[in-house]
């Protein structure tokens, strides 16, 4: 009976009393691409954090398929199959590009605390690592320790880590966040690859990566969710346009320099 | 393969080693044996999974007072089952440590640490009944008899160091083993960004108690060989100025290889002794070399071998990248 | 079977020692709270400030010159280490930063032994200051009741700088948010740098006014080393008030403990501090963890 792959309803969160989030609701279907824009300070990585369980939200719920899942630590929704990446680079600073997403690897396939088995003996995980670097063509860098990779490199490593876990629920927090033209074209390529058959929900300021990617778009404005549909539909929404999209160039660069 | 034949030169090398040294080389050798493992399991801590424990003396006086206690009270058990319990002790308290410590991180985890470790100094100092306070618990370990009729005489130097070296080697194998596991790859993510590691779907909390509870353990081995050794344990052997001697050992030979603490616990050892017959002042000397290494020599001494090489093949069984900055 | 006036004497002693552990631990918690860096070698500073008072009254006969002498050069050598070593090694994360004043801490304690020699050196009283007076209900010495004072002095003095001038602002935001304050074109490095200091100085009074009380001892640096890390922990991430008050309770606790409990009176103070690190790891007076 489910057919929503996520859904949250009446979300509340507060920093000391500042209200971040007042109520918010959105549902998202299986298989969909969904977008959600709004200003900085919007409240989209609180969000975002109350999902994946960095933060348990002051009121209402968070549903992944039939689970509920507010409040449940980071490393239980993750093993549910919510996969998540980071605004700010958060990888393994000094482990290898192989390292790191062969860590990933054996997470997914339950061999976390396994303390027999000699990790360079295991040929399906060296597989599946060498298949998640090549999807993401980082294989020619995959001895270089993270720390050491181009700024571009490490924001596709940050993808690479959240979806050789294979989730079925993909989060990507600004996903383009400080590339360049050509960067972004690459990772838009990447992301659309890596989410075939997936559910997305994505946080992004780049309009062009949102109305190229998205199915579905929400626009979250201080605390609230303003709109929610189509992009064709947010695109022509008087709300919004007045709210955020009117001034979409200026506002999107201002963002960018900032982030 | 070329690595397992000096591997396996090495260690029977290791075992012809006393019949090179005089008595008192030779109790100086088996110092370094017990003293290395300690190292090399601090190291499993702080290098491997990047805490940093101030009181990790704790479980190696445990496992001291553990095998004093089991000679005293139930007689005549074997040496290495008497190890064996010590080390199960050793991993009882580390648990229980460690549940209370390893939820926190960073300095606030070096403090709690130190905090137990000061208590169970404590306790060994005040209760007198079990621990005999100041004047410290006698040890005495029975003499073993081998499988083929053998018997390895405790007051023997050269007897007890091939038994403490087989069970070092034993050691230092099962953690060698360890860290090239997915859980000690998962000890590395602990160091590295544990936080992330958790969006993977690692239990931040377990992972890190079972790497504690692992390194105390070894811990307490080494506690219960350096006991049988000088058949005495007192609180001195939990206290600060041991948990200070480990973390020394182990940064002076390098946190970034494997058995790096335990090339420090020899360079340490063996300059300690030298600098004591010299100066008086011989801790300023160590504070000092200390400070330098920590501001100019990050690798420690297996940084100043190279890459490449023999010996350096064998310190780096398992390399792990520690020593570059974040 | 004690009477009120050992419970007050005993109250006194307590109040004394936490004042003197106060003024240790300020500048050792306004440095974590800053930089993040418990300073190890703190405590070698300190110890470093009953030497030299030593030396000074022993050189010139001056106890108050001591007061002054102490300070400068105590506070000279932390500006040295902060500048010197600690930034140093500041990429390399606070374990490694942790670990060089670790190292400091050992050296130095040595290098007392070694200057001075390992064993008690005693220092007199001021002239000024011998004596008792009575107080409820019985002798009390004039210099302890000195020491109270002269801290509350200090702590007032400290309040004031924190709270009334634009330095403390600007310390007090470096505490709670350093990037923020960065951020806003402050100096934050020299900042860190004067904090470091004036810390380390402060330390050094402490020495100074505690050597006629509880003379200049090779082991007195690590006994304070434990008690101010209890102190920092207890009050919480760079809150003075709370090691104001942290203080005093260790002072106290470790005065009737030595009375009520005297088998088990060195662990109070860790079990105080394991059970606020287990229950509230901010401290009672930190707000963040």
């Amino acid at each position: 009976m489910t057919t929503t792959a996520l859904e949250l309803r009446d979300i509340h969160h507060d920093f000391s009393g500042l209200q971040v989030l007042t109520g918010v609701n959105l549902a998202v279907a299986p298989g969909e691409r969904h977008a959600i824009i709004g200003p900085n300070g919007a409240g989209k990585s609180t969000l975002f954090n109350i999902i994946s369980g960095r933060l348990r939200p002051r009121r209402g719920r968070v549903l992944y398929g039939e689970h509920d899942i507010t409040g449940v630590p980071p490393h239980r929704i993750a093993r549910l199959g919510v996969g998540r990446s980071f605004q700010i680079i958060n990888t393994f600073p000094r482990l290898t590009v192989y390292q790191s997403v062969r860590s990933a690897v054996v997470s997914r396939r339950g061999m976390r605390l396994d303390a027999w088995r000699l990790l360079d003996g295991l040929d399906d995980v060296a597989r599946e690592t060498t298949e998640v670097l090549d999807l993401l063509e980082l294989s020619d860098r995959r001895d270089t320790p993270a720390n050491a990779l181009s700024y571009g490199e490490q924001r596709e490593l940050e993808i690479a880590l959240t979806v050789a876990v294979r989730p079925e629920l993909i989060l990507l927090d600004e996903p383009t966040a400080g590339l360049n033209a050509e960067e972004t074209h690459k990772a838009i390529g990447l992301i659309r690859r890596v989410s075939e058959g997936k559910t997305l929900v994505m946080v992004e300021h780049d309009m062009d990566v949102v109305f190229t990617l998205a199915d579905r778009i929400s626009v979250l404005h201080y605390g609230k969710m303003l709109a929610s549909g189509p992009p064709d539909e947010i695109r022509r929404n008087a709300e919004v346009q007045r709210a955020y999209l009117g001034t979409k160039h200026s506002v999107a660069g201002a963002d960018r320099a900032a982030g | 393969m070329r690595r397992n034949v000096l591997i396996a030169a090495a260690i029977v090398l290791l075992f012809l080693v006393p019949f090179g040294l005089d008595t008192l080389r030779l109790r100086v050798a088996i110092e370094i044996l017990y003293f290395g493992l300690f190292a090399v399991s601090f190291n499993l801590l702080f290098g491997y999974s990047g805490m940093l424990s101030f009181g990790f003396a704790s479980t190696f006086g445990v496992g001291g007072y553990a095998v004093g206690l089991i000679w005293k009270h139930l007689g005549a058990v074997p040496l290495p089952l008497a190890v064996v319990m010590g080390a199960l002790a050793g991993a009882a308290v580390g648990l229980v440590i460690g549940f209370f410590c390893v939820r926190l991180r960073g300095t606030y985890f070096s403090l709690l640490t130190l905090a137990f470790s000061q208590f169970l100094f404590a306790v060994a100092l005040k209760w007198r009944d079990v621990t005999r306070g100041d004047d410290g618990l006698t040890v005495t370990p029975p003499d073993l008899t081998l499988p083929g009729g053998f018997v390895l005489n405790m007051g023997n130097a050269l007897h007890f160091y091939w038994l403490v070296l087989t069970i070092v080697l034993v050691c230092l194998w099962l953690a060698w083993r360890f860290i090239r596991t997915p859980l000690g790859n998962a000890a590395l993510l602990m160091r590295e960004n544990d936080e992330r590691a958790a969006f993977l779907g690692y239990n931040v909390f377990g992972t890190k108690l079972i790497v504690f509870t692992f390194a105390s353990t070894l811990a307490a081995v080494a506690g219960a060989l350096f006991a049988s050794f000088q058949r005495l344990v007192s609180p001195g052997a939990l206290d600060l100025q041991t948990g200070t001697e480990v973390v020394f050992m182990a940064l002076f030979g390098g946190t970034g290889a494997f058995l790096g603490p335990f090339l420090g616990t020899a360079a340490y050892i063996l300059l300690q002794n030298w600098l004591a017959k010299t100066t008086e002042h011989w801790p300023f000397v160590i504070g000092f070399l200390f400070v330098v290494m920590i501001l100019f020599m990050h690798t420690g001494l297996v940084g100043l071998l190279g890459r490449s090489g023999p010996v350096q093949r064998l310190l780096r069984l398992n390399r792990s990248p520690a020593e570059e900055p974040r | 079977m004690f009477g009120p006036s050992v419970y007050a004497t005993q109250a006194l002693h307590g109040m004394v020692y936490g004042m003197l552990l106060f003024l240790v631990s300020s500048g050792l918690t306004l440095v974590f709270g800053m930089m993040g860096i418990l300073n190890i070698a703190h405590a070698a500073f300190y110890m470093l400030g009953a030497y030299l008072a030593y030396t000074t009254v022993a050189a010139t006969g001056s106890f108050w010159l001591s007061l002054l002498v102490a300070p400068i050069v105590v506070g000279l050598l932390g500006a040295a280490v902060e500048r010197g070593l600690l930034r140093r090694i500041h990429r390399f994360g606070h374990a490694y930063e942790l670990l060089l004043t670790f190292g400091l801490f050992y050296m130095m304690a040595e290098a007392v032994r070694w200057i001075w020699g390992n064993y008690t050196l005693e220092v007199p009283t001021p002239a000024l200051l011998t004596g008792s007076i009575p107080l409820l209900g019985s002798q009390y010495p004039v210099y302890r009741l000195f020491i109270l004072a002269f801290s509350a002095l200090i702590c007032l003095a400290m309040a004031t700088v924190l709270l009334r001038t634009r330095v403390g602002i600007i310390i007090r935001s470096a505490v709670a948010d350093g990037e923020m304050v960065s951020a806003l074109g402050i100096n934050t490095p020299l900042v860190a740098l004067g904090v470091f200091s004036v810390g380390a100085a402060l330390a050094a009074i402490a020495g100074v006014i505690a050597a006629p009380f509880l003379q200049a001892d090779p082991a007195m640096g690590a006994a304070i080393l434990v008690d101010s890390f209890v102190v920092v922990v207890v009050g919480g991430f760079g809150s003075l008030l709370g090691a104001l008050l942290a203080s005093l309770m260790i002072g106290e606790l470790q005065s009737f403990g030595i009375l009520w409990f005297p088998a088990f009176a060195m662990v109070f103070q860790f079990l105080l501090m394991a059970a606020v690190l287990v229950l509230r790891p901010q401290g009672l007076f930190g707000e963040k963890g």
